[in-house]
C-alpha cells in the first residue's frame, strides 16, 4: 500500500538562489498527484526532494519537513540511501543500465542488498514486476538481453518494473512520458492507472491532457516573478483544476493563456 | 640498401617542403573566393543564375579533396617509409654474417651478447619487466585518483585538480628522471633495504638493495609517477562522460555512492580504462630518458629488482649506446629499435580493440525500432494486427465497452479550454479482434492474482544491519579512493616543489639571457652569472617551430579526410589505422630514423635543428589527427547539411562551417601537441645534438634544446673546485642549472596548457541548445 506525504514550509535553494518558495502540499496515500506549470517554477526540484534526489546536485539544501506517513524525510539521522528504497523515481528519459540484461535491470535494486537471491524467488521478483508494467509479455522470451535493446516505450516500461521491483510505498515520475511517442504514452498513462492501487504516484508533466487523464490531484506551480523562486500557486483535484479553477493564474494557464 | 635510401629520399623531401602546407592555404584561399563567386552567382538576378555545373567550384572543390586524400596518402607513405628504412637499416645487423654480426654485439655488450637475440634478448626482458611494473603500480592509483577527482572531490577542488593532472600530464620525462635520480632515489633507499630484509624471501625483493637504489624497483615507481597522470586523465573523461541519467537512476534505486558507481560509471568506462593503461605502457615501454637517468644497467634475465645491474631497457640503451656505436652498431641498435616498436605496436593494437570492441554492444541495438510504427516488429511471423499496439487499443476497446460510458471522469462536461480528455484516437479503436493471452491478462483489469506471482518482499527488506554495512561498506572504499589520490598526489606535489623551489634558485634574467659559451667549470662568467639557457631556448622553439609547420597541415588535412572524404573504404582504414600505429611510435624510434636518414642525406656525423624537426613530427602527426579528428566528428551533423542546403560546396562548407565550428578544439589539440613534443628529449639527443653556443640557423649545425639541456647539465652533475678558486665557485653548479632549465621547461609547458584551454574557451562555438 502507499503511504501519504505531507509537505511542510518546503524552501529548496541551490546555493544561494533560493529555487522554490513554501511549498505546503498533502499528497494523498494510492492516489496520483501531477505537477503542472510553466517551465522552471520548481516542478522536478519539489519531486526531487522527495526522494532526496537533489542532494546529488552540488550546493542544493532543503528548509522544512517532507512527513512521509508522518516520519520526517529530513530528520536527523534518516538515510538518504533508506529513502530512495521507500521512494521510488521513473525519470523524463528512459534509462536502462545499459550494461545489464533487461532481467538484470529489473532486479539492479534488490541484488543492492542480497548479493545471492535465490533463482525462484529472483524469476518471481521479475515476473511480478514486469506484468506490473505491462511489459512481461513482450520480454519473456528475451529476459538475458541487454535493456537498452528495446523500444523507447518499452525501455521506460522496464524503468518502472525496476523502480516498483524494490517494492516502494511511492512512486515519483519526472515527465516520464515527454520522450515517449503517442502510443507508449497510452501504455505508460495507463499504467499509472492501475499502479496507484499498489503506491502513491506524484507526476511532474508539462503535458495537461496528461495531468487530466491520470491524476486525482493537480498542483499548479508558478513564478512569483522571472528570475524569482517557484512556488505553489494552487492545488486542487483534477476536476476542479480543469473544470473549474479558483485561481485566476491557473486558469490563465490551463486555457493556454499563458505560459 | 642504396635503393631504400633513394625512394626514402624522395618520399621525405615533401616533408621539408611542406607541399600540402602550401596547397591547403592557398587553396583554401581561392577556393574559398571562387566559391563565394559561384554561390552569389547562384543568387545572382538573371535566369543564369542556377548554374551548377560551375566549373570553377568544382575546380576548388576538387583540388581541396585531392589535397586531403594527398595527406592520407602522405601518412601511409611516411609510415611506410620508416619502416622499411629501418628495416633496411637493421637488417645487416640480424642477418648479416655470423663472424662480424657477432664482434658488433660483443662490443655493444662488453663480450656478454654474441647474436642478435642473446642482444636483445634482456633488453626486451628488462623493458616489459620495467613497464609491466610500472602499470602495475600505476594502475589502481590512476583510476582511484580519477573518481576522487569526477565523484568525490568538491566541485571547486576538483576543477582545480584536473588542471594540475592535465599539467602532470604534460611535463616532460626528462623532468620525471632528474625528479628520479637526484629526489626519489636517495629519499627511498631506506624504504627498499626494509623490504629486502623482512621480504627478501619472496624472489622479486631478494636483497641486498641496492644504494643508490638505481634499480628496476626504483624505475618502475618512477614510470608509474610519470603514467600516472595520463591514465587519470584519460579515465577521468571517460568517467566524466558516464551518463547522469543512469547515476540517478542507480541512486534512486537506493544504491550507496559506492554502489552507484559499481553500477553505472565503472561498467561505462571498463573498455576505456583497459585502453587508457594500454597507452600507459605504451608510454613507459618506450621511456627513454627517465630510465636512463635512474636505471642502473644492466643484461640478465633477473627477477632481482632491488639489486643494480640487472636490466636495461631497449629505448634507454639506444639512447646510450648510440654516441659511441660505429655504423654497424648503429644497425644494430636499430634493430633493437624495431624489436620495441613491435612490442609498442602489439600493445596498441590490443588497446584499440578492447577500445572498439567496448562499444560494439551500443552500436548494434537488439530490438531498436524506429519510432512511427514502435512495435510493428515484435517476433518473427507477427503481422501488425497481432503487434503490441493493435493488441493495446483492441484492449482499450473492450474495456471501454465493458465499463461503458460509466467512466469516473467522462467526457461528458470539459470546459471548453482545449482539454481533450478522450485519449484513444478513434482510428486504432476500431481494431477488434480476438484477444491473445496479453489482452487477456489485461482484460481483467489490474494484472490478475491467477497469473502474476505474488512475491514475499519482506523477505527483501534490507535489516538496518544490511544497511549500515553497506553505508560502512560505500564510506570504506571512499576512504580507500581518498588515501590512493593523496597517495597519486604525494610524488608528483614533490616533483612540482622540488622543481620549483631548486629551479628559482638559478632561473633568472641573467640565466635567461646567456648561452653557455665561456662557462669554465664552476666560476662565474664575466656577466655575473654561471651560464644560461638562451640559446637552448632559441634552439627549442626553432625545432619545434619546424615540428609544427610540418606536422598541423598534414596532421590537420589528414584528419579532414578521415572525418569528410573517407568512404570507409580500405584506403582510409588504413589510413585511420596506420595514424595509429603511428601515434605508437616510442619517440627514440622515430629519433633513430631522422638520425639515419640525415646520415645517408648529410654523410655521418651531420646534425641540425631541422633532423630534430623531423623527428618531432613523426611524433607529432599522430597526435595532431587524433585530436583534430575527434573535433571535427563532434561537429554535428546538421550544420554541415544545413550548409549543404544552402547550396555551398563541400570544401568551403569544410572550411567555413566546419573547421570554424570545430577550431577551438583543434588549435587547443594542436597546443597540447606541441606541449608533448616541446619536451621530448631522446630524439633531439639523437638529431639536433649539442653545444655551448646560439645557434640561429634551424638548417645547419647543432642546435641545444631544452630538454637535451636539462639531460647534459644532469650527467654532469658536478664540477671540482679548486681551493684557489674562490667563494665565487659552485661545485654542483650543472645540477642547480638542470633544475632551473627543467623550471623554465614546466613553465613553457604550463603557459603552453593555459594558452590552449584559453584559446578553447576564447573561440568556442555553442553548438547545442
Amino acid at each position: 500500500m502507499g503511504q501519504r506525504i505531507d509537505v511542510e514550509h518546503l524552501n529548496v535553494y541551490y546555493g544561494d538562489f533560493r529555487a522554490v518558495e513554501d511549498v505546503n502540499i498533502n499528497i494523498e496515500a494510492n492516489k496520483v498527484t501531477a505537477f503542472i506549470g510553466p517551465s522552471g517554477c520548481g516542478k522536478s526540484t519539489v519531486l526531487r526532494t522527495l526522494d532526496r534526489m537533489h542532494e546529488i546536485t552540488p550546493g542544493a539544501r532543503v528548509e522544512g519537513k517532507v512527513l512521509l506517513d508522518g516520519r520526517d524525510l529530513y530528520g536527523p539521522g534518516v538515510d538518504p540511501v533508506a529513502v530512495r528504497r521507500d521512494v521510488g523515481m521513473v525519470f523524463q528519459k528512459a534509462n536502462p543500465f545499459p550494461t545489464m540484461s533487461i532481467r538484470q535491470n529489473v532486479l539492479a535494486g534488490l541484488t543492492l542488498n542480497k548479493k545471492h537471491i535465490p533463482k525462484a524467488d529472483a524469476d518471481e521478483v521479475v515476473e511480478w514486476a514486469l506484468r506490473g508494467a505491462n511489459l512481461w509479455n513482450e520480454v519473456k522470451d528475451r529476459l538475458d538481453k541487454p535493456g537498452i535493446g528495446l523500444s523507447g516505450g518499452q525501455q521506460q516500461r522496464l524503468c518502472i518494473a525496476r523502480a516498483v521491483a524494490v517494492h516502494p510505498q511511492v512512486l515519483l515520475m519526472d515527465e516520464p512520458c515527454s520522450a515517449l511517442d503517442p502510443i507508449s504514452t497510452l501504455a505508460v498513462e495507463d499504467l499509472i492507472n492501475e499502479l496507484k492501487n499498489d503506491y502513491t504516484i506524484v507526476i511532474v508533466t508539462h503535458n495537461m491532457q496528461q495531468a487530466a487523464r491520470v491524476a486525482d490531484y493537480t498542483a499548479f506551480f508558478d513564478l512569483k516573478r522571472v528570475g524569482g523562486p517557484g512556488h505553489l500557486e494552487y492545488f486542487a483535484d483534477t476536476e476542479t483544476m480543469f473544470n473549474n479553477p479558483r485561481n485566476p493564474q491557473a486558469e490563465r494557464y490551463i486555457s493556454g493563456r499563458f505560459g | 640498401m642504396a635503393d631504400a635510401g633513394e625512394t626514402k629520399t624522395r618520399q621525405t623531401d615533401v616533408l621539408p617542403d611542406s607541399q600540402p602546407t602550401n596547397r591547403s592555404e592557398c587553396g583554401g584561399e581561392a577556393l574559398g573566393m571562387k566559391a563565394e563567386a559561384s554561390v552569389s552567382g547562384t543568387h545572382s538576378p538573371n535566369g543564369a543564375g542556377v548554374d551548377l555545373g560551375d566549373v570553377p567550384r568544382g575546380v576548388a572543390d576538387k583540388v581541396f579533396r585531392g589535397v586531403a586524400t594527398g595527406c592520407g596518402m602522405l601518412i601511409l607513405l611516411t609510415l611506410g617509409a620508416v619502416v622499411l628504412f629501418l628495416v633496411l637499416r637493421a637488417w645487416p645487423a640480424v642477418a648479416g654474417s655470423r663472424t662480424k654480426v657477432a664482434s658488433v654485439y660483443e662490443s655493444l655488450s662488453g663480450g656478454k651478447a654474441h647474436g642478435f637475440w642473446q642482444y636483445v634478448g634482456p633488453l626486451m626482458f628488462g623493458t616489459v619487466l620495467i613497464a609491466g611494473l610500472a602499470l602495475l603500480i600505476a594502475f589502481f592509483i590512476a583510476v582511484a585518483a580519477a573518481l576522487f577527482i569526477v565523484f568525490y572531490a568538491p566541485k571547486r577542488l576538483s576543477v582545480l585538480l584536473n588542471y594540475v593532472v592535465d599539467l602532470l600530464a604534460a611535463i616532460p620525462s626528462v623532468i620525471y628522471g632528474l625528479w628520479g635520480a637526484l629526489v626519489f632515489v636517495p629519499a627511498t633507499y631506506g624504504f627498499w633495504a626494509w623490504l629486502s630484509e623482512y621480504f627478501g624471501w619472496i624472489p622479486l625483493f631478494s636483497g641486498p638493495a641496492a644504494n643508490p637504489s638505481r634499480t628496476v624497483a626504483t624505475c618502475a615507481v618512477v614510470l608509474a609517477v610519470m603514467i600516472l597522470p595520463i591514465i587519470t586523465s584519460m579515465t577521468r573523461d571517460l568517467f566524466m562522460q558516464a551518463p547522469q541519467l543512469t547515476r540517478e537512476a542507480a541512486l534512486a534505486l537506493g544504491a550507496t555512492k559506492w554502489e552507484m558507481l559499481r553500477l553505472t560509471a565503472l561498467p561505462f568506462a571498463r573498455s576505456g580504462m583497459v585502453s587508457a593503461s594500454m597507452l600507459g605502457l605504451g608510454r613507459a615501454l618506450g621511456e627513454t630518458m627517465a630510465v636512463m637517468m635512474i636505471l642502473s644497467p644492466g643484461m640478465t634475465y633477473s627477477w632481482h629488482i632491488l639489486q643494480a645491474s640487472k636490466s636495461q631497457t631497449i629505448a634507454a640503451n639506444i639512447a646510450a649506446q648510440y654516441p659511441e656505436a660505429d655504423p654497424s652498431g648503429v644497425s644494430a641498435l636499430i634493430a633493437t629499435g624495431l624489436v620495441l616498436f613491435v612490442i609498442t605496436f602489439v600493445v596498441n593494437l590490443v588497446a584499440r580493440r578492447i577500445a572498439i570492441g567496448g562499444k560494439r554492444p551500443a552500436r548494434k541495438p537488439l530490438f531498436r525500432r524506429s519510432m512511427p510504427e514502435p512495435d510493428v516488429r515484435v517476433k518473427d511471423g507477427s503481422t501488425p494486427e497481432n503487434t503490441e499496439a493493435a493488441q493495446y487499443f483492441r484492449l482499450k476497446a473492450q474495456v471501454s465497452a465493458a465499463q461503458g460510458a460509466a467512466d469516473d471522469r467522462g467526457s461528458a462536461d470539459r470546459p471548453d479550454n482545449g482539454i481533450d480528455v478522450n485519449r484513444s484516437p478513434a482510428g486504432f479503436v476500431g481494431a477488434g479482434g480476438q484477444s491473445e493471452g496479453f489482452v487477456g491478462d489485461r482484460i481483467a483489469g489490474t494484472p490478475s492474482a491467477s497469473t502474476r506471482p505474488n512475491p514475499d518482499f519482506s523477505r527483501f527488506e534490507p535489516t538496518a544491519m544490511e544497511l549500515r554495512r553497506r553505508k560502512l561498506f560505500s564510506a570504506f572504499v571512499a576512504a580507500l579512493i581518498a588515501i590512493a589520490f593523496v597517495v597519486a598526489m604525494v610524488p608528483l606535489v614533490s616533483l612540482l616543489f622540488t622543481t620549483f623551489a631548486r629551479g628559482l634558485r638559478r632561473l633568472n634574467l641573467n640565466f635567461l639571457s646567456y648561452n653557455m659559451s665561456g662557462v669554465i667549470g664552476g666560476l662565474p662568467t664575466p656577466s655575473g652569472g654561471y651560464g644560461g639557457i638562451e640559446h637552448a631556448v632559441i634552439g627549442t622553439l626553432e625545432v619545434t617551430g619546424g615540428a609544427m609547420l610540418i606536422s598541423v597541415p598534414v596532421g590537420l588535412m589528414c584528419a579532414i579526410y578521415l572525418t569528410e572524404y573517407a568512404r570507409g573504404n580500405g584506403f582510409s582504414k588504413a589510413v585511420s589505422m596506420l595514424v595509429d600505429v603511428m601515434s605508437g611510435i616510442p619517440s627514440v624510434v622515430a629519433g633513430l630514423f631522422a638520425f639515419s636518414l640525415f646520415t645517408l642525406l648529410g654523410g655521418p656525423g651531420v646534425s641540425n635543428g631541422f633532423e630534430g624537426s623531423v623527428a618531432l613530427s613523426i611524433l607529432m602527426i599522430p597526435t595532431v589527427v587524433n585530436s583534430s579528428v575527434q573535433m571535427l566528428r563532434v561537429v554535428p551533423q546538421d550544420l554541415r547539411e544545413a550548409s549543404y542546403a544552402l547550396g555551398v560546396t563541400k570544401s568551403r562548407t569544410i572550411v567555413h562551417v566546419v573547421l570554424r565550428t570545430a577550431l577551438p578544439g583543434i588549435v587547443s589539440g594542436v597546443i597540447l601537441a606541441i606541449a608533448r613534443v616541446i619536451g621530448e628529449t631522446a630524439p633531439l639527443l639523437l638529431t639536433a645534438g649539442f653545444i655551448a653556443t646560439t645557434n640561429l640557423n634551424l638548417f645547419s649545425g647543432q642546435m641545444t634544446t631544452l630538454p637535451v639541456y636539462v639531460y647534459q647539465e644532469y650527467s654532469k652533475m658536478s664540477v671540482t673546485c679548486l681551493p684557489k678558486a674562490g667563494a665565487g665557485c659552485v661545485a654542483d653548479i650543472p645540477t642547480e642549472r638542470a633544475w632551473a632549465a627543467a623550471l623554465a621547461l614546466i613553465v613553457i609547458v604550463l603557459a603552453l596548457n593555459l594558452a590552449g584551454r584559453l584559446v578553447q574557451r576564447l573561440l568556442s562555438v555553442e553548438t547545442s541548445k
